[in-house]
């Protein structure tokens, strides 16, 4: 038997949802975006002998553990790299992610060291993936299940940055302002 | 009374703002904190004292002292001298009955005297006991300080930022400041915090600065919290340095807690800061340099200093403060008297050690200096400036001063001298249990202003030296710090499945599954959901159980070792049920596994047992070394469970595949196509009709659900799939049993295989497997139409001999079934057992086997 | 009532200690102490010294949260602590102490249909056992604690509640001092400084106690040493099923107290009481990891100050005043480990967890009778070591999760 079960890319586009699709409706498409339905692919083994091709970045957890980030078809990729001496599994179902353009809303949810990118490790309390986009964006992928309620908790740190969330007390540092890191 | 401007005021004159305080408007100006405000407004009561409600005005005025705790907008014990000021504030008095000026409680100070000695309560309202009730309801009423509103609500108004530092520097004084530039001259990432709202706005180059920021704490790992008001900064810094200065002490003499004696650093403020003349004639007691140096702000500010005692150059054997309503009339040294309005007495300054106490340093008596100092400090934590003791002269005053009057050492729990010498007579000798048994050092200040005086005091009285004493444990937060702002953000993950919205709009009533949200049922009658799939077709979703690949060539042979069960001889494209066990033979989990290929296996577990079973694999595996592969793919697949009797002709007409009962037999699993969407599905009967469990990719879990239910699927929720289970009797892991249940007690001896080499927990299975269980679980059906709640025990002679695990009432059966654990001679099918329902004992039939359908036709056919 | 006007030792200064006494009981925290004063009291055994290695009450018994409850899971441990809190009733006035029991009611709340199950057994084995006990629904809790949040904000809405009336808190060192004072009046001597660092052994017995002020020689031996039992037994030669855990709490500034009964939610890992002083006194589960090392978390702050908002957001702008930590010694399943030992005279309390300090009386009590009469008194024969070999375990995992 095969593992096209695993596959949302096996099925038609049409049939696929995120699960972010309910906490990112109506979210500022600047300051967060979906990137659930991405491939990704979770290899098992050593990650030496994978083959990282164009548009693919390797995330190492461990020698013997890791995700593929992939612009193709993360089966066809699955499927190269058990070919070559790897177990590899499409995981674009299993993982939900959102890239985060604020850094300051990221170090609100996470005690992740960002200078030290990609990196495993809790955020809003459930384990998650941090990596760096390209454009500096930072990448957060956690468990789908979890999804929605990390999508919730990064809007809600998105717009606790907006107000003032009835700040009493007199002279406290001012946090109104999205992209000043209070430095 | 405020003095001419003067240049580094921190006032700004021209912003007038002003509140109300204890009920009369008070006038400030930007700048000025609610005490300094009032202060300058005349007002000099500030709060009544915990214990003899005395009178009490500003001390420290560096936010320290308990002096200035107030209720300010609702919220209680805010220290109104370093509160910063603000319009329309309401501020009022705590801990008194009437007025803070006139206070009916303050008559325990007159009559309470000789009644209230350290450990009265001890001693009195024992007998006769029921009346303990009334008495304490009289105490409970005469304590605390502040008073919460009931009603007030979660504002969410706080947040937690993690932050990294290169370098963090805890206090913005002159040896933090400079220590803090020589850092940054060697590269960013130098922060400064400083709890002292007058640094906001600091500028130091290369040097980030927060004010009012106060750290809490070190923890492990270089972490510091930081208290902003309403965002804790969560710093990892990987050097700290800490600059806390030094806090200055009060001195021991009778009228020490009078309004209008003060330290000299809360004067200075006063002075300098707000521009207030504190008073018009001051007496000046000390015992350091520090403690002179407001003499000259006093005089300049226009206050007239008839009198400056050292205390390293004269020794008063008496020093007594006397005064009228509470306020501080003169001074008596050794029978001479000075008349004053205002008093500033100083024993010392004691370094600020507590966050360097906290992260691990040692903390010693320096008798050089005559107070504690930190020394051996844990790596990346270094000290400067006045918290090393550097800078701070000799001082030596007497731990008390004779004379009439009462006479504090713990100004917050209005503890005596004549208390702590109590505790000393009856026997409580070590610093720690003086301490627990007077309370001093445990109020608001933590100790601040009266551990140094404590330790001296308890030296002079038992002739042990500060030295060989020590300190009582330095315990963290360095100041208190709202509980809302270490809770931060609410979040509390939830797991939700992804067709989680399509039960949430098709009305389900949405219930907490262990870490899952799922739906209970989408109907008022689950009833009706259990009918259905017992006449026509149901679906429920199943996404929530623990799905594991145990894929490699020796994946069986993990398995083998894993399970009791045996799996060797399982054909590809063949399910069995599992139930795993841990090393003491209890029952862990349980589940099927499908084989899918030869080296490749399909494991799921029950819906909270994903994670563990995962580690649990994952940890034998490492200890075994198989060449096998455990990947958890719980959340990348999606699953429902189609049962009913019609349920095989709807996937019929959604899959290409021949799944008639010849083509896809009972435990069969295959790999089909349903509805487009690749599916691997699993023919089981959890429920007990026929019925699929289908797996499929996550993201098509909302149109694949869908589809089922256009082709004529009821939707059912978790009560009824409970009510199904039963009527088969099967055993819910976890409810059923707990964690002492195994196999044989739990009626599956059939399936552990004690032949099989070698599997996690046979040694103790063997055991069992020999040995009398004292109590087994049964299913049984009640005599009469009532319901046993679940945890409803079996009575044997009045005793509780067992438990009810689960109990439903069963349409399909016809009667009121469940599963109990008994004792094991009640067991036999058909024993008759008794259940206290609603106190009264019911009968009940044990009962073997399933309820309902019990061949398993049904679910065969 | 006059030693209020005369102040009075509470206890004598024990210089020496004697060559040999004819029980040694190590630990000078509550249990200690009780056995101490009952062995006295009840037996007429008066030649007991206690070794303690700091003062009196330094270990857990004066760190503690003082919950004393009796609504136990198990048949065998609600009958335990059923007497344990019957004797502590009377123990007042036995002590000539007040030991500020206010048996205000206990709630453990329920947040889930699982919890709400095992809220109904305990409450139908604490009844059958005579135990006041019941569970009930969100009106009720609602006259019983007005300020708690039951509306379905929370992430985890409250279902019902476990109610026990006799319930309560204690002041935990008015325990320890009033045992000391009564165990002293006996005769019986207090060593505080004093730590045990060996034991002589002849055989099957143990005949001396090396201290750190010298070596005392022994008829029979009590270790209650809670957190450190497993140090102290393998002094002894005796492995003991036990780790070491740290347990944290905490408490408020003083407000006006509100909040008359205890709460307790396993689930949210979380219990509040307000002492008669008008602190709230808030702590939560052990950490997970072993230690004999006090430093607290800054985590268990944080998520013990989460939980107890859920409950009463009230409570958002109390400040913390002080945190702590204690040892907690931990058995399999969850009940003590009282009594024999497979060295004749060396016998244990230990396994006490979260929960050992309502356990005090009823611990003095029946080790005294077996140190008296060599015979172990059924009370306490289910929670005999030997269970471990016989695989008869007494389990309370069910009610485990903050059951103190
Ligand atoms: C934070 C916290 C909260 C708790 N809350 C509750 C609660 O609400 N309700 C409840 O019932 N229980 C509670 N407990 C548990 C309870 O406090 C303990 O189980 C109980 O106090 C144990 O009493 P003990 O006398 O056996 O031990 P301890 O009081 O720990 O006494 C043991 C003594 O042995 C001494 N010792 C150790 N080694 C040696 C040696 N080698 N030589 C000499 N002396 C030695 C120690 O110094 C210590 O004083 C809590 C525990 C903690 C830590
Ligand atoms: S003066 Fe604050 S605790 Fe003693």
């Amino acid at each position: 038997m095969s593992r096209a079960f695993l596959s949302p890319s096996r099925c038609d586009a049409g049939t696929l949802t995120s699960p972010l699709r309910r906490a990112l409706e109506g979210a500022n498409s600047a300051a967060v975006r979906d990137l659930s339905l991405e491939g990704v692919v979770e290899i098992r083994g050593d990650s030496d002998l994978v083959e990282v091709a164009e548009g693919e970045d390797l995330v190492r957890l461990s020698p013997q553990r890791g995700y593929i980030f992939t612009d193709g078809d993360p089966a066809d990729v699955a499927e190269r790299l058990r070919a070559g001496g790897v177990l590899a599994y499409d995981a674009t179902g299993a993982l939900a992610g959102m890239a985060i353009e604020s850094e300051q809303v990221v170090r609100r949810l996470t005690d992740l060291d960002l200078d030290e990118l990609p990196t495993s490790g809790p955020f809003a309390h459930v384990t998650a993936i941090v990596r760096r986009a390209d454009d500096g964006w930072v990448e957060v992928y956690v468990q789908q299940e979890y999804g929605h309620y990390v999508a919730e908790a990064v809007v809600d740190a998105l717009t606790g940055l907006d107000t003032s969330r009835g700040l009493t007390r007199g002279q406290t540092p001012d946090v109104s302002d999205p992209d000043g890191s209070p430095a | 009374m405020r003095l001419e401007p003067r240049s580094g005021e921190r006032i700004d004159r021209s912003k007038p703002v002003s509140f109300s305080f204890a009920g009369w408007k008070v006038a400030g100006f930007e700048g000025d904190t609610l005490g300094s405000a009032a202060f300058a407004a005349g007002k000099r009561v500030f709060s009544r004292s915990f214990k003899y409600h005395r009178p009490r005005g500003l001390l420290c005025c560096s936010g320290h002292c308990p002096n200035c705790l107030m209720t300010v907008d609702g919220v209680p014990n805010v220290r109104v001298c370093t509160e910063p000021i603000r319009e329309g504030a309401v501020v009022e008095g705590q801990n008194v009955r009437w007025s803070l000026d006139f206070d009916f409680m303050s008559v325990t100070d007159k009559v309470g005297g000789p009644f209230t000695p350290v450990g009265f309560y001890y001693r009195t309202f024992i007998r006769p006991r029921r009346l303990w009730p009334f008495y304490e309801k009289f105490l409970r009423s005469a304590a605390g300080l502040g008073e919460l509103d009931e009603h007030a609500g979660y504002s969410r108004r706080y947040d937690t930022e993690h932050r990294k530092a290169r370098v963090l520097v805890v206090g913005g004084g002159p040896a933090g400041r400079a220590a803090a530039l020589a850092a940054a001259a060697s590269g960013d990432g130098v922060v400064l915090v400083d709890e002292d709202a007058s640094l906001n706005g600091m500028q130091l180059d290369g040097v980030e600065v927060l004010a009012p920021a106060r750290a809490l704490g070190i923890w492990e790992g270089g972490l510091v919290p930081v208290d902003a008001g309403t965002v804790l900064y969560r710093f990892r810094a990987a050097r700290i340095i800490v600059a806390t200065g030094a806090i200055e002490q009060p001195l021991v003499f009778p009228g020490n807690d009078l309004i209008g004696v003060m330290l000299p650093g809360g004067v200075r403020r006063l002075v300098n800061d707000f521009s207030i003349k504190p008073g018009n004639r001051a007496i000046v007691v000390a015992a350091d340099d520090e403690g002179f140096e407001v003499a000259d702000d006093l005089s300049e500010a226009g206050v007239a200093v008839p009198r400056v005692i050292d205390l390293r150059e004269t020794r008063p054997r008496e020093l007594v403060a006397q005064g009228g309503k509470g306020r501080v009339r003169r001074l008596v040294v050794d029978g001479e008297s000075f008349d004053c309005d205002l008093l500033v007495a100083s024993g010392g300054r004691q370094p600020a050690y507590s966050l360097l106490a906290q992260a691990g340093a040692r903390i010693e008596f320096d008798s050089e200096l005559g107070v504690f100092v930190p020394t051996e400090l844990p790596s990346g934590v270094e000290a400067v400036g006045s918290v090393t003791g550097d800078g701070l002269g000799k001082v030596d005053p007497e731990p008390a001063y004779g004379g009439k009057g009462k006479c504090f050492v713990c100004v917050c729990e209005d503890v005596t001298t004549k208390d702590m010498k109590r505790a000393i007579a009856e026997g409580f000798d070590s610093i720690e249990l003086a301490k627990r048994y007077t309370t001093t050092t445990m109020g608001p200040c933590q100790g601040k202003l009266c551990h140094l005086p404590s330790i001296r005091l308890y030296s002079k009285e038992t002739r042990v030296y500060e030295a060989a004493i020590g300190t009582t444990t330095a315990r963290p937060p360095w100041a208190p710090v709202e509980l809302g702002l270490l809770a931060g953000r609410e979040l509390t993950p939830a797991r939700r499945t992804s067709m989680h919205w399509s039960h949430a709009e098709a009305g389900a009533t949405i219930q907490w599954a262990g870490p899952w949200k799922r739906p209970y049922a989408y109907g008022e009658k689950p009833e009706d959901e259990v009918r259905a799939v017992h006449e026509s077709l149901g679906v429920i979703d199943v996404s929530t159980l623990g799905k594991l690949f145990v894929e490699g060539p020796e994946a069986v042979a993990l398995l083998e070792r894993l399970y009791p069960n045996r799996f060797g001889d399982m054909k590809s494209g063949r399910i069995r049920y599992g139930v795993l066990t841990s090393d003491a033979g209890r029952i862990m989990d349980d589940g099927t596994i499908a084989r899918l290929a030869d080296d490749l296996y399909y494991v799921t577990t029950t819906s909270t047992g994903a994670d563990a079973v995962t580690a649990w694999f994952e940890w034998w595996n490492a200890v075994w070394g198989y060449e096998a592969e455990i990947v958890n793919v719980t959340g990348a697949i999606a699953a429902v469970n189609l049962a009913g009797p019609q349920s095989r002709d709807a996937l019929q007409r959604l899959t290409e595949a021949d799944v008639s009962a010849e083509a896809f037999k009972y435990l069969d699993a295959q790999e089909i196509d349903v509805a487009g969407v690749p599916t691997l599905a699993l023919r089981i009967g959890f429920v007990g009709e026929l019925g699929y469990e289908l797996h499929f990719p996550s993201p098509a879990g909302e149109y694949l659900w869908g589809q089922l239910v256009a082709e004529g699927a009821r939707p059912f929720g978790l009560e009824p799939q409970r009510i199904l289970r039963l009527e088969k009797g099967h055993v819910i892991v976890g409810q059923d049993t707990d964690s002492e249940s195994n196999l044989y007690s739990a009626g599956m001896s059939w399936l552990p295989k004690l032949d099989k080499d070698d599997f996690v927990g046979k040694y103790a299975l063997e055991h069992f497997a020999e040995r009398e269980e004292k109590e087994r679980l049964v299913g049984f059906t009640m005599e009469e139409d009532v319901l046993p709640a679940e945890g409803a025990q079996i009575v044997v002679e009045g005793f509780p001999a067992g438990r009810v695990t689960s109990a439903r009432r069963s349409e399909a059966v016809g009667s009121v079934i469940g599963l109990a654990w008994v004792p094991t001679d009640r067991a036999k099918n058909g024993t008759r057992v008794e259940i206290r329902v609603d106190r009264l004992l019911r009968g009940a039939r044990v009962t073997h086997g399933a309820f309902f359908d019990s061949a398993g036709q049904r679910m065969r056919s | 009532m006059k030693d209020i006007f005369f102040p009075k030792r509470m206890w004598r200064p024990r210089p020496e200690l004697k060559r040999s006494y004819e029980v040694v009981i190590v630990g000078g925290g509550s249990h200690g102490l009780a056995t101490a004063y009952y062995l006295a009291k009840r037996h007429g055994i008066r030649d007991v010294c206690i070794l303690e290695k700091s003062y009196i009450g330094s270990g857990a018994s004066g760190r503690n949260t003082t919950i004393i409850r009796s609504n136990y899971r198990t048949p065998e441990g609600a009958a335990f602590y059923g007497e344990s809190v019957r004797l502590y009733e009377k123990l007042s006035s036995e002590l000539n102490f007040n030991l500020m029991f206010s048996q205000h009611g206990h709630l453990t709340l329920a947040h889930s249909d699982r919890a709400m199950i095992t809220m109904q057994e305990r409450a139908e084995v604490n009844k059958l056992l005579g135990i006041n006990s019941s569970v009930i629904g969100v009106d009720r809790i609602s006259e019983l604690c007005p300020p708690l949040d039951l509306t379905d904000r929370p992430a985890y809405p409250i279902m019902g509640a476990l109610y026990h009336p006799p319930g309560g808190i204690i002041r935990h060192d008015a325990v320890v001092w009033g045992f000391a004072r009564a165990a002293d009046w006996f005769g019986v001597e207090i060593h505080p400084n004093t730590e045990v660092t060996g034991f002589e052994r002849s055989g099957d017995r143990v005949t001396a106690v090396e201290t750190t002020r010298g070596r005392v020689e022994c008829g029979q031996v009590v270790s209650a040493t809670a957190g450190w039992s497993s140090l102290v037994g393998g002094l002894a030669g005796v492995r003991l099923p036990i780790t070491t855990h740290i347990l944290q709490a905490f408490v408020t500034e003083p407000v006006k107290p509100f909040l008359d009964v205890v709460i307790v939610s396993s689930q949210l890992h979380v219990y509040v009481s307000q002492t008669d002083r008008g602190e709230f006194l808030i702590g939560a589960e052990i950490e997970p990891y072993t230690t004999y090392k006090s430093t607290g978390t800054l985590s268990f702050l944080e998520v013990s100050a989460a939980h107890a908002i859920d409950l009463f957001p009230q409570l958002e702008r109390t400040r913390v005043l002080r945190t702590w930590t204690g040892l907690c010694d931990l058995s399999p399943d969850y009940s003590p480990i009282l009594g024999k030992t497979e060295i004749d005279n060396f016998h244990v309390s230990t396994g006490w967890g979260t929960y050992g300090f309502k356990a005090a009386p009823i611990v003095g009590v029946t080790l005294a009778e077996l140190v008296a009469t060599g015979k172990t008194p059924d009370l306490i024969a289910p929670f005999a070591l030997d269970r471990f070999h016989t695989d008869t375990l007494v389990s309370e995992l069910a009610a485990a999760a903050v059951s103190h």
